[in-house]
């Protein structure tokens, strides 16, 4: 049977984990949690092997799951991440990780009693080109990175939204958290901790969060980043992330598909001129495909972390990380733009 | 499945799996939908007379364009239900259920009465499987005076039936298409070779499946190997897609590949321009033999 995995909430982001874990050889979904009765009644219908329950807390004390998914909104995470490390159910967490890092302290002081094997699902870092990108970068073939501009971008607010994201006291923030925190987790792991953010949010449609986000990171090496993030451009249909990154030695250009890399000379195994590389070259099946390879390679590492008994990684240090970061431009967003430090968690 | 080429929608509809750049470009060219119907004219004068298309919104005045043009009467389209950008952005701005509320909405009073007076509360309970119904007539709307092919059910919903368990969902699919429409109903995956693993020797024999399948193994899970094995070893009728792998295999390479394979009964292609649909038709008839193309219609 294997690991027996329980997911509360079963929105959009629960549905896909549910289906992954359930067909992953190693693991299977024996227990859901969710308050609306449509998708309990359908898990109820359609799906007899799996218990369901109205309240999370009966599933945790179940004794029907070994770990857990949390992909409940963004308000109850901590409240239910920290119930899971008191009770010692190793839990994978869909991001963000709180509306705040103040809001994230219960789980850090738990975890830090309690270590127990957890993992956030910043799943961009599984994506086959941004993965490609650390690879080279890990390599020190650009030499000195002297600058990097980002964007992540998508058609898909163009009127006042109805559901919990576009209430921030649910969401915590807009395109920023939403989307933004895929790119801010992918810089930190580039790049190392961000010192100082300057940022600007905007609402173009939605009236209590941002739409759109322009920020300057200062990273603790020096760099600066530009990070642009959208979620109401038009003709964008699927989320489209796009990193330039220039280095003493060449420059990288990449985005969800594609992987270009420009060298002036050979150094170690990347040979100078161009390189592209796209997601077909780079493409690798994997066990089962939901809503892309990326998430099923995601929850692969956290089952193999469970199996191995080891840390998965990003956790709570990365996520804080990232928390803060964004905690820092919406500060400094408040106060236009004006500089803001990151406070320095882990 | 008698359409051995099926054109496919996405160029019309600007979708790019590698650069939505490129989409956009296509989005815009096609943005006129009598340079649609022009494409389906010249490619029906190579003897082309199927294609697929998802329920975009563009696929109703599409539709209703096709079914003004006297030479494209004869042609089938195979829909792909239901569009799932649609949902995904419904969900995301409205909930699910806010979004279930509005597709379910279009439906018509009729349905929405007989829906009541099956149980009332609607798409509660046990109500579930006829809103289930209700939602596949929704998206078959935009094809109600089309002449309708075989009806796919996206490979996303698809595979989360069978990464599930469900496999009840997928036959009450596959039993209301057929009870509904008098179509046949097919089956879209990301996973073929764990969707032939499920099906049972009926719904392989009758129900078509359509996936990625190309000879740089793009899209193909677990394995290119495994995918080919399967498909040997369950004598299914396969629609190929993805037969370039988004452009980075020639077409003669392609389609030999494909060629291989018995149970490659149907090819989708993308097709924009005249020389396009030139070459790629008469490669299709090297490698498969001119018999193949012959089955149109």
């Amino acid at each position: 049977m294997g690991i027996r995995f329980g997911v509360i909430g079963l929105g959009k982001m629960g549905l896909l984990h549910t289906a992954i874990f359930n067909a992953l050889d190693g693991s299977v979904v024996s227990a859901v949690a969710e308050p609306a009765r449509l998708p309990r009644s359908a898990v109820k219908h359609f799906l007899s092997s799996i218990q369901t329950f109205k309240d999370c807390g009966e599933l945790l004390k179940s004794s029907v799951v070994d770990a857990v998914v949390i992909t409940t909104p963004v308000s109850t995470h901590i409240e239910i991440a920290t119930e899971c490390v008191k009770l010692g159910v190793p839990f994978f967490m869909e991001k963000p990780l709180a509306r705040s890092v103040a809001e994230a302290k219960p789980l850090v002081q738990e975890l830090a009693k309690h270590p127990t094997i957890h993992m956030i699902g910043f799943m961009t870092r599984f994506v086959d080109t941004f993965a490609k990108v650390k690879e080279i970068l890990a390599s020190d073939a650009l030499g000195e990175i002297m600058r990097v501009e980002v964007g992540i971008h998508v058609g898909q607010v163009f009127t006042k939204g109805k559901g919990w994201r576009y209430d921030p006291d649910i969401s915590g923030g807009g395109v920023l958290l939403s989307q933004g925190s895929h790119l801010i987790d992918l810089l930190l792991w580039y790049f190392g901790k961000v010192a100082a953010v300057n940022a600007r949010v905007t609402s173009l449609y939605s009236e209590k969060i941002e739409d759109s986000a322009h920020l300057m990171l200062e990273f603790e090496s020096g760099l600066t980043a530009w990070v642009d993030c959208c979620w109401s451009r038009r003709f964008k249909r699927t989320v489209e992330t796009s990193i330039e990154i220039q280095g003493e030695n060449g420059l990288i250009i990449v985005s969800d598909d594609t992987l270009e890399f420009y060298l002036d000379k050979e150094v170690k195994n990347y040979s100078a001129g161009w390189t592209r590389q796209t997601a077909v070259d780079l493409y690798r099946g994997v066990e089962v495909d939901i809503g892309g390879p990326q998430y099923t390679r995601e929850d692969l590492h956290f089952l193999n972390a469970l199996k191995n008994n080891q840390l998965a990684t990003p956790g709570i240090e990365e996520a804080l990380r990232v928390q803060s970061t964004i905690d820092a431009a919406y500060k400094s967003a408040r106060r236009r733009g004006a500089p803001e430090e990151v406070l320095s968690n882990t | 499945m008698n359409d051995s080429i099926i054109v496919g929608h996405n160029p019309f509809f600007g979708v790019d799996h590698l650069s939505q750049k490129r989409g956009n470009q296509k989005a815009l060219q096609f943005e006129d939908v009598t340079r649609i119907i022009d494409v389906l004219k010249y490619a029906d004068s190579n003897g082309v007379k199927a294609m697929m298309m998802s329920t975009h919104p563009r696929a109703r005045p599409l539709c209703d364009a096709i079914v003004d043009e006297t030479s494209l009467r004869a042609w089938r389209i195979h829909p792909l239900v239901p569009y799932m950008q649609k949902y995904v952005r419904g969900a995301n701005v409205k909930g699910m259920i806010g979004m279930l509320t509005d597709i379910l909405g279009q439906a018509s009073t009729g349905k929405k009465i007989q829906l009541f007076l099956r149980g009332g509360s609607g798409i509660l309970g046990k109500n579930l499987e006829d809103v289930l119904r209700l939602l596949v007539d929704v998206e078959l709307l935009p094809f109600k005076d089309i002449n309708l092919g075989t009806v796919f059910l996206h490979d996303a919903l698809t595979d989360l039936a069978v990464s599930l368990g469900a496999k009840e969902a997928l036959e009450l699919f596959i039993e209301h298409v057929h009870k509904s429409t008098g179509a046949q109903a097919g089956l879209a995956t990301k996973n073929l070779s764990l969707l032939c693993s499920v099906l049972d020797s009926t719904h392989k024999k009758n129900v078509p499946i359509m996936a990625s399948f190309n000879g740089a193994g793009f899209y193909m899970n677990p394995s290119k190997e495994q995918c080919e094995k399967a498909l040997r070893d369950s004598n299914i009728s396969l629609v190929a897609m993805n037969t370039l792998a988004s452009g980075q295999l020639l077409p003669e390479a392609a389609y030999d590949y494909l060629a291989g394979f018995k149970e490659v009964k149907s090819v989708v292609v993308g097709f924009s321009r005249e020389q396009h649909i030139d070459e790629t038709v008469s490669a299709i008839r090297n490698s498969f033999g001119q018999g193949f193309t012959e089955n149109n219609g």
